[in-house]
């Protein structure tokens, strides 16, 4: 047998078990101390908002108990607002309020990003690109808040008016940012290689470009998430937002008038469990998109 | 052995670069009429400097590049004008080995799922018999089975390379473009992978288009040598004819410019002055008379074509006018 | 044999680099002397430590994750280790001066090459721009740029690759070191452009009267333009001396195997290309004992428990329990 075939090339000490992006992502997320409190704050916020869900906490928010503005007391955590209903309560189901929100809109939004961004990236200069490029351009000359509102006008008491108004402009960002990535990968050697194989249009997209793409794509995801909470309050309190239930934007909505007759308790609460959410989230985005970032593996 | 595999005759590919908008688009002449033909079991080797358009010339010979014109036939067959089912058909018989060992490799696939890809796309053989190929091509490279359900970025450079050359061989092809295999790797690994090349040639009698623009390599790997200066073909012959007596003057430049590791060695070095001109504006006439020490008037108004100036029958091609 | 004072002297030099799975050391007691004038190269494969060792002279070595945590520079009788930025900053560029592999990238790609250059000049010497300019056009006339005054003013992208680096060459010899650190200087360029830069190198070199430590893969090259060879594996020194010895009599199997694996252009094709067999150990889980021990022919017990240190004849050293072409 020739040297070329009995040389194995392996004599040095190769780790016994696989490591993929994600395992090797895994190990170094843990030991990010950060990344670790972070995601432990969100995570007990996705608790509250499943058990709100699964009706086992906080189903008296809506319950007129008691009188109107009292301060925090033994039964009711937060006191109450203005109509006498439990802030403590109300404050907690928010909770699941700003997660299906943003929830749903991260997923579908990322998920049509990330189809629209692949698909014009693999067919950039042609006309496929240039006709989702347009459209983008197109639907990004319309303010935000006026297509919102356009949405609610034209889904008139669908309570799901608000979610679908943002998925509709929030997959653009996320297409961009995957057409650029897509772009880069199919210079590359390894789609070259699938190209020369033989390998469809559609596989090469599908399994070899659009998960090169899945650690943005998972970022960009919770980025998502937070603009969408807070893009809730915002229209929440302009009234365009969630109707049939409670969130912490129409909370602050109430509060605007409570705080000028001194009662901040509604603001507060609601408020403080908003930037808590939020900026662990942030934290948690930042420590994931270190452990995930390819040059440093 | 005389069999003619791959025939390809006046390839020319030109991209166009500058705007749209304002002013006519420069062309950019990366291959340049080039023609030449392998036999079977042989092998052609491609050298040149940055810019000559021998990686175009391979990936086009592959059609990941559509040529702007000419023909490539493949065991008679115009491969150039295939399409659908009869082009994935063509993709058994040639494949591609890349030069970069960190970028060939998708670094979301494990080894295992590279190599069965071509074999899934293609729909080769049983469940069975499919890895049973796998194996096989691992055992050819010198790689252990126990390391398929690993990621490329746990291997070396130089085990990632024969990862690749397993993935082109799992097809098994006729014919293989090997785009500078051995650039990116250390001298001593380079040795190993030169040798399983050579293994592949005398073994599976596979013909090679051997890309590189290091002259060693390629005297030691190729039956033919051709050079390439700005996207034509200057000087073609066989590998001993060509290192023992090259004729055109970018060929003994090329040759004299290599430092060789020896300190005792005295050389006479032709050495070049000036560096290559742009692609998209090449000097008029023959091109590389800007820096050839023997140009004459006429190389600026005439270009030269190939001539043979073989002896004894061979055949040595230079387009020169010093041989015209 | 005179007694000259080292220009430059690295003393059991040692340097180690954090990474998620565990400290590594790069190189590990590092010992060289170069002489004033003298062109020494350091030679390797990837990972050997070549690259981190003239990191470590310039003071350039990324902290973190990396730390020199042993050993002395000694530079004209000046300990370097532990020197702040500030005082290093006026080392770099004035005293000792490097040289990059990728043209294309060590240099600013917004600035034109007369700013980049100027300031230079003027950071360590005390001249007015007129005079920073006309000494910059004096260095690129010296390096072999054809028109100087024209394209002192041009930007980066202006300049073919070979250019470039002619560029920074003057660049980094603008304030007349006494030093030249060249990483792989011309590995990413054609083989024609590379033979005019190293000519230009060695004849600089020789008009300047300065040191150069050259680090490359390529033997050829070495062969061509150095007096000195340093041969380094997994980190450390594994044979030293002057350059027709290491090529003639090479005597680590290392360097041999090295020597006898390059393809060159020969009279004759030869069927198979001798190799090294295995690779090089990885540096996280180095073994006991020399580190080339599982790749050599002529491996005994020894081998595996002891490191051997350089030893032999004062010129030509190398690091090896049973050395090519010596008694055992």
């Amino acid at each position: 047998m020739s040297d070329a075939i009995m040389e194995q090339g392996s004599s040095t000490v190769v780790p016994a078990k696989r490591e993929s992006l994600w395992t090797k992502a895994f190990q170094k997320f843990i030991r990010d101390k950060v990344g670790m409190i972070s995601l432990s704050v969100v995570g007990l916020y996705l608790l509250i908002a499943i058990l709100a869900w699964l009706g086992l906490i906080a189903q008296g928010w809506d319950e007129l108990l008691a009188d109107g503005q009292m301060g925090p007391t033994a039964e009711y955590w937060f006191g109450t607002n203005i109509n006498g209903q439990d802030i403590f309560q109300r404050a907690i189901y928010s909770t699941k309020t700003a997660f299906e929100v943003g929830l749903t809109v991260a997923v579908v939004a990322t998920i049509t990003g990330a189809l629209v961004g692949s698909t014009t990236g693999y067919f950039s200069g042609t006309w496929i690109d240039e006709l989702f490029l347009w459209l983008m351009n197109c639907l990004d000359c319309i303010p935000y808040y006026l297509m919102v509102a356009a949405f609610a006008v034209a889904l008139a008491d669908n309570p799901y008016a608000m979610h679908i108004a943002m998925m509709s402009c929030f997959w653009m960002g996320t297409a961009r940012l995957v057409r650029g990535e897509v772009i880069k990968l199919k210079n590359m050697e390894f789609t070259e290689a699938a190209r020369s194989l033989g390998v469809p249009v559609y596989r090469v997209i599908f399994k070899h470009l659009l998960p090169n793409t899945s650690h943005i794509l998972l970022v960009e995801m919770t980025l998502l998430f937070i603009t969408a909470i807070k893009s809730e309050v915002i229209l929440s309190f302009l009234g365009l937002g969630v109707k049939d239930s409670i969130s912490w934007g129409l909370m602050i909505a109430e509060a605007s008038g409570e705080v000028t007759a001194g009662y901040f308790c509604n603001f507060f609460a609601s408020s403080g469990m908003l930037f808590v959410l939020v900026l662990a989230f942030n934290m948690f985005s930042d420590s994931l998109q270190d452990a995930l970032d390819p040059r440093k593996i | 052995m005389s069999e003619v595999l791959l025939e390809v005759n006046g390839l020319k590919k030109h991209f166009s670069a500058g705007s749209r908008f304002f002013g006519t688009p420069a062309t950019c002449k990366a291959v340049d009429d080039v023609s030449f033909t392998i036999e079977r079991g042989k092998t052609l080797g491609l050298v040149g400097e940055s810019g000559c358009g021998k990686s175009t010339l391979g990936r086009c010979v592959l059609r990941l590049h559509e040529p702007t014109s000419g023909e490539v036939k493949l065991e008679g067959v115009n491969i150039s004008q295939l399409r659908g089912r009869d082009l994935k058909a063509m993709r058994r018989d040639i494949q591609i080995i890349f030069q970069d060992p960190y970028a060939s490799l998708n670094p979301r696939m494990t080894i295992h799922e590279i190599l069965r890809e071509p074999l899934d796309t293609h729909k080769i053989g049983t469940e069975d018999e499919r890895e049973a190929k796998i194996a096989e091509v691992m055992a050819i490279v010198g790689l252990r089975p126990q390391v398929l359900n690993r990621y490329p970025h746990e291997f070396s450079g130089g085990q990632r390379q024969r990862i690749g050359i397993a993935r082109a061989l799992v097809l098994e092809p006729k014919f293989i473009v090997a785009d500078e295999p051995v650039s990116a790797l250390d001298v001593s690994v380079q040795a190993q992978v030169l040798n399983l090349i050579a293994d592949l040639q005398e073994k599976k009698g596979i013909s090679f288009l051997f890309i590189a623009h290091d002259l060693g390599v390629v005297q030691h790997i190729c039956d033919e040598v051709g050079v390439m200066y700005l996207g034509r073909i200057v000087e073609k012959a066989p590998a001993e004819v060509l290192y023992r007596n090259p004729k055109h003057p970018y060929t003994q430049a090329l040759l004299s410019a290599i430092p060789i590791p020896d300190p005792t060695a005295s050389k006479e070095s032709m050495k070049l002055q000036g560096d290559v001109p742009s692609p998209l504006a090449p000097p008029s006439g023959c091109t590389f008379r800007t820096r050839c020490p023997h140009a004459m008037s006429r190389c600026k108004e005439e270009r030269p074509v190939a001539h043979n100036t073989g002896e004894q029958g061979g055949e040595h091609l230079v387009a020169c006018h010093l041989f015209d | 044999m005179s007694e000259q004072t080292p220009l430059l002297s690295v003393e059991n030099l040692t340097v180690e680099f954090k990474t998620d799975k565990g400290t590594v050391r790069a190189i590990n007691g590092v010992n060289f002397k170069v002489m004033p004038g003298e062109t020494v190269a350091i030679v390797g494969e990837s990972g050997c430590g070549k690259s981190v060792s003239s990191l470590s002279i310039m003071g350039l070595v990324p902290s973190p994750p990396g730390k020199i945590v042993d050993g002395s520079i000694i530079f004209k009788g000046r300990e370097l280790v532990g020197l702040n930025e500030k005082e290093y900053r006026k080392v770099r560029g004035n005293e000792i001066s490097m040289i990059f592999q990728e043209p294309m990238t060590a240099l600013n790609p917004v600035l034109r090459i007369s700013t980049q250059m100027v300031d230079v000049i003027r950071l360590h010497n005390d001249v007015s721009k007129k005079q920073a300019r006309a000494r910059a056009i004096e260095m690129l006339d010296t390096v072999g740029i054809p028109s100087p005054k024209q394209r002192i003013d041009q930007y980066p992208h202006e300049l073919s690759g070979g250019m470039r680096q002619r560029v920074m060459i003057a660049m980094a010899l603008s304030c007349g070191p006494d030093l030249l650190l060249a990483d792989e200087p011309t590995t990413a360029l054609d083989v024609t452009i590379q033979a005019q830069v190293m000519d230009e190198m060695v004849r600089l070199q020789k008009e300047l009267n300065m040191a150069v430590i050259l680090v490359t893969h390529d033997l050829g090259v070495v062969a061509e333009s150095c007096q000195r060879v340093v041969v380094m594996y997994c980190g450390q020194i594994i044979e030293e001396g002057p350059v027709e010895a290491i090529f003639a009599n090479p005597k680590h199997p290392y360097t041999k195997g090295l020597l006898e694996s390059i393809p060159v252009v020969r009279d004759k094709k030869v069927p198979r290309l001798p190799t090294i067999k295995g690779v090089v150990p990885d540096l996280l889980h180095l073994p006991n004992g020399c580190r080339f021990a599982d790749r050599c022919d002529k491996v005994h017990s020894r081998c595996h428990e002891v490191v051997p240190e350089l030893s032999g004849c004062e010129i030509h050293r190398v690091a090896c329990f049973s050395p090519n072409g010596d008694v055992q």
